[in-house]
């Protein structure tokens, strides 16, 4: 039996395409990790990636393949890396240069995935898109459609009293 | 459907309304949004179709108010139960450090929770009918106070109409008129967030009073005064030039016996001209005295500038002043010009404002920067850089050091001035108070090194031990918006005179500004190209406020509404030009011809 690092794993995205890749890569995902740990023989059997498409699933893996050497994620960074949006590295912040459709999905897919270093650069990624953004900015940034009608707007200005009558 | 009057009785809160409904047991995401009006369903963009917990992990990298911002863009997020207990809950606990302010101090400002300040700050700007008062850190609607003001409307004018505040004011008393320092502020960003510049906003705060008589009846005098507001690094420095036109027949020669006396008595000259604002008057009677021996001066020739008073800076506030006084044939202008550090326009957004390794206090940028202690666990240790701004507060200059944005420091305060006494802190007495104790080691007056050491007192978890340390602005920084100048509206008809005296001799008079006429401090932030020097002898003399004529044609702004033949498309802009020279020289013949019958 070869060596873990050597070893390749077969993915199936839910389009149905096989994406072969290297098990330490795909490891990184913590939802492959544990299944191949769960049913032994890796590299035989395909993992079906359910809820991921290939597209999505070649960048996840693109990801992937630039982090496999990073250290494994510590438990308390959560608490560490709470402020420091803009702390994003400028590879991983080229990584995250794709449409918003897209950095969606790869968001959906590292939180599926459970990659958990990937779904916080994704989700510091968005928060600077809305970081000092005003609700009307953040709308055209994100193409919501603004859905209040002009009296909802006020009401709501009464209710939380940012708004002064006079 | 209900009709919407039910729906939005502004007495009832939404929301509470909601959670009685929960208790009904009906789901509040999907009861909250159908309370609201229905609009054809569209496809949902995907941060809002993102699931709540991956929502919550993008929130965790906001600060309070870009979740705010974020939850009123649809009805959709605005509605997610979560996401609204995580802004409510930390604006509440921002808030709070409201409840004890009574209004008392003008400059209070700072105590109101800058998560609130800077959410306000946001929505002003989809809110063109309503601004963000930094006083209570509200949303007022806009209002339209007069851009200047007499002493009657400022002392009704309040900066925020929910605290009794008498606002920060410019006041330059001698001529009735008053500037709102928050006004302005306002005016500032709003200008640089719309055209990305400040050339607006020079341009629509230019003042000219135009020639007008003298106030006090019977003297015969003119008097004008013109006022430009300068902008480096988004620092104000306001630039007066005030002038008084007279005969010279009004003058008496000196005997030996007796000076010469001029219908510009000693009293006259100091209820027009005010180099500076501080109350003390010891520069008004300093001036004053310069003036009249200027004015007696046996060195005067005719069509020259003949006297120049040296720059002289008032020892209390950020003046720098300069008399001259211009001689023309029939008549003199005394010529007042001042310059005076106002303070920074800058208006803060959150957090992330200007990191700084060093504390600085600088001239005239006036940043204080401190390092400071959070006061919550969840904000940042960050370098906070704070705008300071001078006032004469009961006869005693103060540079607050807080203008906006501080969680942590109520208050800081610090004395200028040559004798370098510290003076006692002031500011709003909230929980917790912090108050800082001022130790001025060195104060010198603008343009020097200044050093001022500050040590807080009462508070332990905020021991921060500041050293401030003054540099003048260094040449290489380049200034964020580059001032542009703009000439003010000149409307004044110089020759129509009603007491007989008017410039004559001079069809045109040009407004420009020598390049010395800045003050030294100046020159280095406000490069001015030199100007042709026209004052040989006997020819016009150059008087005045405005800058070069290659800036004179700033750029049209939507303030300022610039008349057709100035604007000179070609020969309508020289055919108007002719007109207005016909019509300037027949009025000065009419003039001459009413007075000799």
């Amino acid at each position: 039996m070869s060596s873990t690092d050597e070893q390749k794993i077969i993915l199936v995205s839910s389009d149905g395409v096989n994406i072969e890749t290297a098990r330490i890569i795909a490891e990184r995902s913590m939802l492959i990790k544990n299944m191949i740990d769960d049913l032994g023989n890796p590299g035989e059997e395909p993992i079906p990636i359910m809820n991921v498409s290939e597209a999505v699933l070649r960048k996840v893996l693109e990801w992937c393949d630039h982090h496999k050497k990073d250290a494994p994620p510590e438990k308390d960074e959560d608490a560490e890396s709470r402020k420091k949006t803009t702390d994003i590295e400028e590879w991983d912040q080229k990584f995250m240069q794709v449409d918003q459709e897209m950095l969606f999905e790869i968001i959906l897919a590292a939180n599926y995935m459970d990659i958990k270093a990937l779904l916080d650069v994704g989700c510091k990624t968005v928060a600077n898109m809305i970081k000092g953004k005003s609700p009307e900015e953040i709308r055209k940034t994100f193409n919501i459609q603004n859905d209040f009608t002009p009296e909802e707007e006020e009401q709501i200005r009464r209710e939380n009293e940012w708004a002064e009558d006079r | 459907m209900l009709p919407s009057i039910f729906l939005f009785r502004p007495t009832q809160n939404c929301r509470t309304r909601l959670r009685a409904n929960r208790k009904m047991h009906i789901s509040i995401q999907r009861f909250f949004p159908s309370k609201m009006s229905k609009k054809p369903t569209q496809k949902l963009a995907p941060i809002q179709d993102l699931p709540t917990t991956l929502l919550l992990n993008v929130v965790k990298y906001l600060p309070t108010h870009s979740v705010v911002a974020l939850s009123l863009t649809c009805k959709t997020l605005y509605g997610d139960e979560v996401l609204y207990g995580t802004w409510k809950t930390a604006l509440r606990k921002d808030q709070r450090y409201d409840a004890s302010y009574n209004g008392s101090n003008s400059l209070g400002s700072s105590i109101k929770s800058l998560q609130t300040r800077s959410l306000t700050r946001l929505l002003e700007r989809d809110m063109p009918s309503h601004f963000s008062c930094d006083i209570c850190s509200r949303l007022h609607p806009q209002r339209d106070p007069l851009k200047f003001m007499t002493r009657a409307d400022c002392d009704s004018w309040g900066a925020c109409t929910r605290y009794p505040t008498q606002g920060n004011w410019l006041h330059y008393d001698t001529w009735d008129l008053h500037l709102n320092f928050e006004h302005l502020c306002q005016t500032f960003s709003r200008h640089v967030r719309d055209t990305g510049s400040a050339a607006a906003f020079i341009a629509s705060n230019a003042f000219s009073s135009g020639w007008s008589p003298g106030r006090y009846s019977g003297l015969p005098w003119k008097e004008k005064l013109d006022l430009r507001p300068m902008v480096h690094d988004e620092t104000l420095i306001m630039h007066t030039c005030q002038r008084i036109l007279f005969n010279k027949r009004d003058i008496r020669p000196a005997t030996n016996i007796r000076p010469a006396t001029s219908c510009l008595q000693p009293r006259t000259i100091s209820s027009v001209l005010k180099p500076c604002q501080c109350p003390c008057g010891t520069n008004a009677a300093d001036l004053l005295n310069k003036v009249t021996s200027m004015l007696h001066g046996a060195s005067r020739k005719v069509g020259s500038i003949s006297t120049r008073l040296e720059f002289e800076k008032c020892k209390t506030c950020l003046t720098q002043y300069s008399a001259n006084i211009h001689e023309h044939e029939e008549n003199l202008i005394i010529c007042l010009d001042a310059w005076t550090t106002v303070g920074s326009l800058r208006r803060y957004h959150g957090f992330d404002t200007k990191p700084a390794n060093m504390p600085t206090i600088r001239y005239p940028g006036d940043y204080l920067t401190l390092k400071t202690m959070p006061r919550f666990p969840d904000y940042p240790a960050v370098h906070h850089t704070f705008p300071t701004t001078v006032y004469s507060i009961h006869n005693k200059p103060h540079a607050t050091g807080v203008w906006t944005g501080l969680s942590c420091i109520p208050c800081v305060s610090l004395g200028l001035g040559p004798t370098a006494e510290p003076t006692a802190t002031f500011g709003p007495t909230v929980e917790p108070i912090i108050t800082f104790e001022p130790i001025v080691e060195s104060m010198v007056a603008f343009g020097s090194k200044f050093t001022a050491t500050f040590r807080t007192k009462s508070n332990a978890m905020f021991n921060a031990h500041i050293r401030a340390t003054t540099k003048l602005l260094e040449p290489a920084s380049v200034p964020k918006f580059k001032p542009t100048v703009r000439r003010p509206a000149e409307s004044e008809d110089e020759s129509e005179d009603g007491l007989g005296y008017g410039i004559r001799n001079e069809p045109t008079i040009e407004h420009t500004i020598e390049p010395k006429a800045l003050p030294p401090s100046y020159r280095s932030l406000f490069p001015t190209k030199p100007v042709r020097q026209t004052a040989s002898e006997g020819a016009k003399p150059q008087i005045g406020i405005v800058p070069p004529a290659e800036n004179v044609t700033a750029p049209p702004t939507p303030d300022v509404n610039i008349p057709a033949q100035t604007s000179g498309r070609g020969n309508e802009g020289r055919l108007g030009r002719m007109i207005e020279a016909l019509r300037g020289m027949f009025t000065r013949v009419a003039g001459r011809k009413g007075r000799l019958s």
